[in-house]
């Protein structure tokens, strides 16, 4: 979609902060919890956790709410294999550079009964 | 129980030109905050056809945890906005049917200045007669189910 995928991430960052800012700011009780937003064509599906990390996956348009399934990859994946690791450094800089994650999150995906 | 929060109106260059509150347990918002609220989500309209993986037309629905966001967009660039509690059927239905009663008591007054603030008074009436309509057929409906 878009050619330059380092210009695609920041965009998507700074949607999603503004959406969350919004969501708090509609909301009757102030939180700014989203879990999906719909467009005509795609779904963005989002979770996150108490310490900060967000979660997102975009689905077609047929998929039903994956918010358990990505609050199960946080606490069954991510916690397990990353948070866990100790050679793990928290930096909030460099990319999760973990084969085993990104192993067991493709097998996760793939196991579940969407289309 | 079909609960609406709120509804806004935002003309084609992300300007509010309508927000009522629709239930006293809606956030409050002062004149300044629906101002900006209205251009963000603008902004964000646009920003998430940007980001689309594939074509597709700007934010739709917005589900959270306390409410749902519905949003219809006109041919002409008007966008439609409502709040509501979790749950809520039919906002689509609801705002087309604001759509049809702007088209004629903010359309077609003469004296009513495009991407303006709507200040109709017939707007305001049947404006409030359609939602009652839409939130009775929905609490009927819900009871039926």
């Amino acid at each position: 979609m878009s050619d330059d995928p380092e210009e695609e991430r920041r965009l998507m960052f700074g949607m999603l902060f503004s959406l969350k800012e919004v969501v708090a700011r509609f909301s009757p009780t102030g939180s700014d919890n989203l879990h999906v937003m719909k467009t005509s064509n795609f779904i963005l599906h989002h979770f996150q956790s108490l310490t900060g990390f967000v979660f997102v996956i975009n689905t077609k348009a047929d998929v039903p709410d994956l918010y358990a399934n990505l609050q199960h990859i946080y606490s069954n994946i991510f916690i397990e294999y990353v948070a866990k690791n100790p050679l793990y450094h928290f930096n909030g800089e460099d990319p999760i550079d973990n084969p085993l994650f990104a192993t067991k999150v493709e097998e996760y995906l793939m196991s579940l009964p969407v289309p | 129980m079909a609960t609406y929060y709120q509804l806004f109106i935002i003309n084609r260059n992300g300007g509010l030109v309508y927000s009522k509150s629709l239930a006293p347990t809606a956030p409050a918002l002062s004149t300044n905050d629906s101002l900006r609220l209205g251009s963000t989500f603008h902004g964000l309209h646009a920003i998430a056809q940007q980001i689309a993986p594939i074509v597709s037309g700007g934010i739709e629905r917005l589900e959270t945890e306390t409410f749902i966001l519905q949003c219809f967009q006109t041919l002409t660039g008007v966008k439609f906005v409502v709040t509501a509690a979790p749950g809520t059927p039919d906002l689509d239905a609801l705002l087309r049917g604001i759509y049809e009663v702007y088209s004629d008591y903010v359309l077609k007054n003469p004296f009513y200045e495009v991407d303006m603030p709507i200040r109709c008074d017939l707007f305001h009436r049947f404006l409030d007669k359609q939602i009652e309509r839409h939130r009775s057929l929905s609490t009927n409906k819900r009871r039926s189910l």
